[in-house]
């Protein structure tokens, strides 16, 4: 809600940029500025959900993986991290990868298919 | 607004040169066409078009007069051309095409899959103008061992471990003279977010090889590979067969670079669960395209699919274009309806009734299918 009255505003400013010297906006126009950022991941007391703060946002914006499909097992969020090191070059070891599944899983995924931690 | 599967609550949000969009992500940004901007005609205005970057560092700002598209490797003479100088070079063409995302639909894929979750509005159409890459080329001139050719933009990956985006094209193909090196876009400079100040098109291909703000063009005489080709050799690739798909679930156990856009249509006039009037004309409307033969029909069922009746055709903008096509209904019943829409295209392509799967969720084009109620 905040974010499309934000986007409207930010469509007003333009139109009054532009409206005020098209010939200054048309040879300035390719200088562009992008709206604020807002989105945040899903707060967990798991261990993963502050690598993933530290981690994810390096590259990408929190709602690459707000958006990502519903019921998503271990398993796949799991490899979706392997393939963030391996194939992105994300700077993540075993151990951070691991704690990242148990964390998207949780937060975003199919919950039941983290075991608990004691059998962890 | 929301897209019709879980998770699908989107953000309308107003970017520079951009009139309010869905937005799928913010960094690198990732807008998408609310879908009923394709009902406004076969063009796309430039502040409805989608936007699509893999990579967070992408040019806020370019200056024409340091701005440089350098052609080099296996040609006889290295360039270094400034926006002017290409402008100079040659005869500009102009071609209507659509520019579609790999992904586009992927949100609909079933089983869901990871990537950007994508509805329907991940394509446009406009009218490009540019260079012919043929014309460039040639001037260069490409030496007699020369495979492929690859394209790189001034976007950047933002670790050094992440592979660039460069993109390649067989070299036969990069010299078919519709690929253009672009500046215009419906008759104004590309907006930033789709590519200023040159932008590449190849008609037919899916926009994953429509390279943003080119700057290099390198003439290999080896097959593309390294760290650098990630988005050719690993990413943006489909089943080798002939559906480019596998049992849902499973594994490809060959795949191949994505390539030609498969037939599409779709009914822009109606949305689902939309409720009209029984005994009251009612004009469908929508577009189809293809991958560059042309439509050859486009016919709709209100049936669910068992008897189909020919739409006519808009006008035609040219073989790579979104083809608008029309057709009079008069629902005669109280009740569901179903409503189907499928192309054939010249090339006599036509669109699956049920889905196809891949892992990425690439290249759908099942027969689109839209629930109204008669009241």
């Amino acid at each position: 809600m905040s974010r499309s009255s934000n986007g409207r505003a930010v469509a007003l400013c333009l139109l009054a940029f532009f409206g005020a010297g098209i010939r200054y906006a048309w040879s300035g126009a390719h200088d562009i500025k992008l709206p604020k950022e807002t989105a945040a991941l899903r707060p967990s007391a798991l261990l993963g959900y502050q690598i993933a703060k530290e981690k994810c946002g390096i590259c990408h914006s929190a709602d690459y993986i707000n958006l990502q499909p519903p019921g998503m097992t271990l398993a796949q969020w799991t490899a979706e991290m392997v393939k963030m090191q391996r194939a992105y070059g994300a700077p993540l070891d075993e151990a951070e990868i691991k704690l990242l599944g148990i964390y998207l899983t949780s937060a975003y995924g199919d919950a039941a298919t983290v075991p608990p931690p004691d059998a962890a | 607004m929301s897209q019709p599967f879980g998770n699908g609550a989107r953000d309308l949000v107003a970017y520079p040169q951009k009139r309010p969009l869905l937005e799928i992500t913010a960094r690198p940004p990732h807008l998408e066409t609310p879908f009923s901007v394709f009902n406004g005609g076969a063009i796309t205005p430039n502040d409805a078009f989608f936007v699509r970057y893999h990579l967070a560092r992408i040019p806020l700002s370019v200056d024409l007069h340091t701005y440089r598209l350098r052609v080099r490797g296996r040609v006889g003479t290295e360039l270094s051309l400034s926006l002017s100088d290409l402008k100079r070079m040659g005869e500009p063409k102009e071609i209507v095409a659509v520019n579609q995302c790999s992904g586009n639909s992927r949100g609909f894929s079933t089983p869901r899959v990871f990537g950007a979750q994508l509805g329907d509005g991940s394509m446009g159409n406009a009218r490009w103008v540019g260079l012919p890459l043929r014309t460039v080329l040639e001037k260069a001139g490409i030496l007699g061992e020369a495979k492929q050719v690859t394209f790189n933009g001034l976007d950047t990956p933002v670790l050094p471990t992440t592979p660039d985006f460069i993109k390649a094209l067989e070299v036969e193909d990069a010299l078919n003279p519709d690929v253009l090196l672009a500046w215009k876009m419906n008759g104004q400079d590309i907006p930033m977010l789709n590519g200023y100040p040159l932008k590449l098109i190849v008609p037919g291909y899916f926009g994953t090889y429509w390279v943003k703000h080119l700057s290099d063009i390198e003439v290999i005489d080896t097959p593309f590979s390294g760290h650098d080709a990630f988005f050719m050799t690993t990413a943006y690739r489909i089943p080798d067969n002939e559906c480019t798909c596998v049992a849902p679930g499973t594994l490809p156990a060959q795949t191949r670079p994505i390539s030609r856009l498969k037939v599409r249509s779709f009914i822009t006039s109606l949305s689902n669960n939309a409720a009209i009037r029984i005994n009251v004309p009612v004009l469908l409307k929508g577009i189809a395209f293809d991958g560059g033969s042309g439509i050859k029909t486009v016919e709709v069922a209100d049936d669910g699919g068992r008897v189909w009746r020919e739409a006519a055709l808009g006008e035609n903008l040219g073989r790579y274009s979104f083809r608008e096509w029309t057709l009079p209904l008069t629902p005669g019943e109280r009740g569901a309806m179903e409503l189907r829409v499928r192309a054939t295209s010249v090339g006599g392509a036509t669109q699956p009734s049920e889905a196809t799967w891949n892992p990425a969720g690439y290249a759908r084009n099942v027969i689109e299918s839209l629930r109204v109620t008669v009241i």
